[in-house]
């Protein structure tokens, strides 16, 4: 599985507003609800929001990874938002994250779920200029092109 | 070293909260961690790295720990994953 798969091109925020992780959370909530992605918004917040209370998931680097199941989203539903400023996450290393990949799956499938995750955790982990090549990126193609590029070099 | 087998049991698998508090464990020990899962050895006091392994419920892990505190190192770690890291199922 890979992260480009999963990434529509109707499924980036380029240029996130909050700095705050909960208000994070909310604005990209309310980008999946403007969509029509995702219907019941305060539930979705709630579950994150909630999910977050439990550890963050800024897994370092500069990345979070929020996420939860919703029954009901029978395809998996992945997001990424990418800050210029930086979110407070309250990673464990303390510092801001830059790129977020919220992911919504399905409370039947955990099998997928962390496949998911394997496949955002192998493409954040190999390439260091990772980061800075996706807040380079001038579009939403141009950064699913870094995205797929980085991926592919994984399998050389 | 000392290494075992392992059987992830918990219902989720290894995800991300799991992850986290394996490496917290981990990281309480001076002994290097290291997890294979079908030849992919990876560092155990990453949650990069477990993430990585996607090792769902009823998947066999070899957890390798090497160090001056090998021993209790590895029979909490061990411990951590057989009581499914304090989930319900």
């Amino acid at each position: 599985m890979k992260v480009h798969n999963l990434l529509m091109q109707d499924m980036v925020i380029t240029d996130l507003n909050s700095q705050q992780r909960g208000d994070a959370l909310k604005e990209m909530v309310d980008f999946l609800k403007r969509k029509n992605k995702i219907s019941k918004g305060r539930e979705l917040y709630g579950k994150l929001l909630r999910r977050e209370e439990l550890g963050s998931t800024a897994i370092g680097g500069g990345v979070a990874i929020p996420h939860c199941k919703m029954k009901g989203v029978n395809s998996p539903i992945v997001l990424l938002a990418v800050s210029r400023q930086g979110v407070e996450f309250h990673s464990l290393d303390g510092k801001p994250c830059y790129i977020l990949f919220l992911v919504i799956s399905s409370p039947e499938n955990p099998s997928l779920n962390l496949q998911i995750l394997a496949a955002i955790a192998h493409l954040v982990r190999k390439s260091n200029s990772l980061k800075k090549k996706i807040l380079e990126a001038k579009s939403i193609s141009s950064l699913l092109d870094v995205i797929r590029k980085e991926e592919e070099k994984l399998n050389e | 070293m000392v290494e075992e087998k392992v059987l992830i049991k918990n219902k989720l698998g290894l995800h991300a909260r799991a992850a986290v508090k394996f490496v917290n464990l981990a990281n309480r020990f001076h002994s290097s961690v290291k997890i294979e899962k079908d030849g992919n050895e990876i560092d155990g006091k990453s949650i990069l790295g477990i993430l990585t392994l996607a090792a769902v419920k009823d998947t066999q892990v070899t957890l390798k720990v090497q160090g001056k505190d090998e021993q209790l190192a590895l029979q909490s770690l061990r411990e951590l994953i057989d009581n499914k890291f304090q989930e319900e199922e």
